[in-house]
């Protein structure tokens, strides 16, 4: 051993104590010893920079800076790259589940992945309660039908913008008291189901069906005028018409009237015409429907 | 990436048959080491042929065809991207070909870093020092092409044959990648 392989052992020495004190290792390029240590040396050169790339890897790892990328062959890194790469599909799936998608699902970071699926089952009944709570509020638990919150809610929405001309078609379910008071409530109950179906059969997808009182409902038909409003009058007639032939048992009979606006200025106005409309309606068949409330004789 | 011949070729889903019917008693699985047998003497036997490269781009075509026929067969696309590439993992983990994860994704440009871990054709492998999912890159390119009609590049940069523990694809289309 000569001196200059003192030296180098003496520095070699010196960057194991660096590395055990996690500190960065240059290597030390070796030159002039004898040949077996030359060899060692460089050998020893190779895994110093093996080891700094690795420990600034880590570092960054630490530090949750997931864009760098290892350089590839290094395989000293392979298990630290395995886990950057479940990091980073992790963070895609947490920016999907903020996102809305929450059918996210890990499996492969052990306890870590227990409870993120349970964070994410707690978020699915969160949502669904939401859901349910939302539903509870703007529909009516009788016919399933939107109640007049979602009605408010929906004439806010057209104030603000709509699809004008915009008809309301209010609609008013015939003797229901009577059929109440002498048939009982549920039957009473049957009836307005009867009509919310009847109502709502052969609407479009964006037309709002809603039960805004006990007998009372409400349609707005988006982007219809006048002879669209009064073309979904005749099938709703229509519609109760097979459905009185079907069950003549508990017949129903609706009043109608609509009502159109040009612009969010006109809603109120048509809403009353709607109604001054139905009552027309509903005074023109009282004298038919006198003695034959809903649900106990002829309809019409 | 598109293959020459594009969409006209005479592979159909049906020429798979119908393995229920076939293998009553043997059932549809096999051992990977099967496949594996079939896929690397198949591309010995082309580069013994006509040279690691082209060996290379004829599997890359045939994986190609195999992405296209997989999603206008297995998978529904008609839904959204997010909920395409849900349906592409759990169809990917069912039928054992290996655990998709997107590492990186940009829904405007189409462009991903996606891993594939515990990849039927090469997980286990010893290192080579080069990659060997060209089967998987068509894969990849032919199944995007399905679904957005658009030629894509998928490129494998991460291979358990460089030593790496999972599969690593830079994916984007062609426009992108040019």
């Amino acid at each position: 051993m000569n001196e200059d392989d003192r030296r180098y052992l003496a520095a070699a020495a010196g960057r194991i104590e660096k590395l055990l004190a996690a500190r960065g290792a240059s290597p030390l390029h070796p030159a002039g010893l004898t040949s077996e240590l030359q060899v060692f040396g460089e050998q020893f050169d190779r895994l110093l920079a093996a080891l700094e790339v690795l420990r600034r890897f880590a570092i960054a790892l630490a530090n949750g800076d997931l864009a760098q990328d290892a350089p590839s062959g290094a395989h000293l890194l392979d298990p630290l790259k395995h886990l950057q790469s479940n990091l980073r599909h992790l963070t895609w799936q947490t920016q999907r589940v903020a996102a809305g998608d929450l059918d996210q699902h890990v499996d492969f970071l052990g306890e870590f992945s227990n409870s993120f699926n349970q964070m994410i089952q707690a978020l699915r009944e969160k949502r669904s309660a939401e859901e349910k709570v939302r539903y509870l509020s703007v529909h009516d638990s009788l016919t399933g039908l939107y109640n007049r919150a979602y009605f408010n809610e929906e004439l806010d929405r057209l104030r603000a913008a709509g699809d004008y001309p915009v008809s309301f078609l209010i609609a008013d379910l015939d003797g229901l008291k009577i059929a109440n008071d002498i048939r009982g409530h549920q039957v009473g109950d049957l009836l307005i189901k009867k009509a919310a179906q009847v109502l709502q059969h052969g609407m479009r997808a964006e037309d709002v069906v809603a039960r805004i009182g006990g007998d009372e409902f409400v349609i707005v038909l988006h982007g219809a005028d006048d002879e669209r409003a009064g073309a979904a009058i005749a099938q709703i007639r229509a519609t109760m018409d097979a459905f009185n032939q079907r069950d003549v048992i508990f017949p129903i009979s609706i009043s109608l009237g609509a009502g159109v606006a040009i612009s969010h200025h006109a809603l109120e106005e048509a809403l009353r015409r709607a109604d001054e409309a139905m009552y027309r309606d509903k005074l023109q068949r009282k004298g038919y429907a006198r003695n034959a409330p809903a649900g106990l004789g002829q309809p019409r | 990436m598109i293959p020459t011949f594009g969409e006209h070729y005479r592979f159909q889903w049906d020429d798979l048959g119908d393995i229920d019917l076939g293998r009553p008693n043997l059932g549809p699985q096999l051992p990977v080491a099967v496949y594996r047998l079939a896929q690397y003497t198949l591309r010995e036997t082309l580069a013994q042929r006509y040279g690691d490269d082209t060996a290379g781009d004829i599997l890359r075509d045939a994986g190609w065809i195999a992405g296209r026929e997989f999603c206008l067969n297995v998978l529904d696309r008609g839904q959204p991207l997010n909920a395409f590439i849900a349906e592409l993992q759990n169809q990917l983990k069912e039928m054992g070909i290996g655990v998709l994860r997107v590492e990186r994704a940009d829904p405007e440009k189409l462009a991903f870093t996606l891993t594939v871990s515990e990849d039927l054709d090469c997980s286990g492998l010893p290192v080579m020092g080069t990659t060997v999912c060209d089967y998987d890159e068509g894969f990849i390119a032919g199944l995007l092409y399905a679904y957005t009609g658009q030629p894509f590049s998928a490129k494998e940069i991460d291979c358990w044959a460089t030593g790496d523990r999972t599969c690593r694809f830079d994916v984007k289309p062609d426009a992108l990648a040019a």
